[in-house]
């Protein structure tokens, strides 16, 4: 009887923490790059140079 | 007493999946997925921002987006973007820097065959590391930095990618994605080894522009920067709009900045160069909605 009961728990568990880390879901990214932008000011130099 | 552990555990069990299923799983019905990736598509773009909260403001301001929690990479606040019925992008949360740089930018993820294999690839062609593969929500990711500096994602998504018809051009979805390199030949060959782009370079508007194509579908561009001289390059993300006027107008009204207004000189009239309060560059790009740039 303990054994049937420690099982069912453990499976318990292991389902349990199988739904949790689905939860994350399939879609997004979310992950940070520590690269500056720079000056990017120099875009604004004239329209007629973006071809 | 082991009846009432067993029950506690099942408890336990039936609140997450129930936290799960309404709370935190995307519904991803108003989307279809190829069954093979769409090498060399830019299939995700990620809002690297230092005001989550503002940019929240904007983009639901400016494109009408919706949005909902998820989880970022390593537990940032992350926050996942719906145009309708389909997730067209996430914002991920970084620190505000102490050095005086901004980090503020959109981030295009290619998709590639082997995320390691293409980040160790373009490693030996020159350039580095901005992240580190790793698995996250989507699939396997990392970060590149080009050789020229310029920062893009790498993306192997583990349901499919989304396919053309579920990422069409719409206003509020990105439309196109490209380039503003110092030396735009050598990033073709680049960038044509990294994810297997067919490069085909047309003179355009007294210049000339290089289209990155795979199967014969366009999916990226690149051109000279501007400038005379050398800044470092960045990949920008231009989403559709109706009226690129109003919708500069309208960006300027929720704490967004114009760098380069509508006019007949900047791509027809069809494009405003736009800053998010944060700082990150995006394009507003009237488009016919039948595939073609206006």
């Amino acid at each position: 009887m303990k054994k049937t009961n420690r099982a069912s728990a453990l499976f318990a568990l292991l389902l349990t923490s199988l739904s949790l880390a689905a939860c994350d879901g399939n879609v997004g990214i979310g992950m940070s790059v520590g690269v500056p932008v720079g000056n990017h000011g120099y875009m604004s130099v004239g329209g007629t140079r973006w071809h | 007493m082991n009846r009432k552990f067993l029950v506690a555990i099942f408890a336990v069990l039936l609140v997450g999946i129930g936290a799960c299923t309404t709370a935190s799983r995307p519904d991803l019905t108003g989307m279809s997925f190829s069954s093979e990736p769409l090498l060399g598509k830019v299939v995700w773009h990620d809002l690297i921002t230092e005001d989550i909260d503002t940019a929240q403001k904007f983009y639901t301001g400016l494109f009408g987006w919706t949005f909902e929690n998820s989880n970022g990479a390593r537990g940032e606040n992350y926050l996942l973007a719906r145009n309708n019925n389909v997730y067209v992008a996430g914002m991920v949360e970084v620190d505000a820097a102490q050095d005086g740089n901004k980090y503020s930018r959109w981030l295009p993820y290619i998709s590639v065959a082997d995320v390691d294999m293409a980040a160790s690839s373009a490693v030996a062609a020159g350039g580095k590391i901005a992240g580190e593969a790793q698995n996250v929500n989507i699939g396997r990711v990392a970060a590149i930095v080009d050789p020229q500096g310029a920062v893009i994602g790498l993306v192997r998504s583990n349901i499919g990618d989304p396919d053309d018809t579920t990422t069409a051009a719409e206003p509020g979805r990105a439309v196109w994605n490209e380039l503003l390199a110092n030396d735009p030949a050598s990033a073709a060959v680049f960038y044509s080894s990294l994810a297997g782009y067919d490069t085909h370079t047309i003179p355009r508007r007294g210049g000339e522009y290089t289209v990155l194509s795979n199967n014969g579908t366009q999916r990226s561009g690149i051109f000279k920067n501007p400038a005379e001289e050398d800044y470092t390059p960045i990949w920008i993300t231009a989403f559709g709009v109706v009226d690129p006027v109003a919708a500069a107008a309208k960006a300027e009204s929720l704490g967004g900045s114009i760098i380069l207004p509508v006019s007949p000189q900047f791509r027809d009239g069809t494009t405003a160069l736009i800053t998010d309060p944060s700082g990150a560059i995006l394009v507003l790009q009237q488009w016919s909605w039948n595939g073609e740039e206006s």
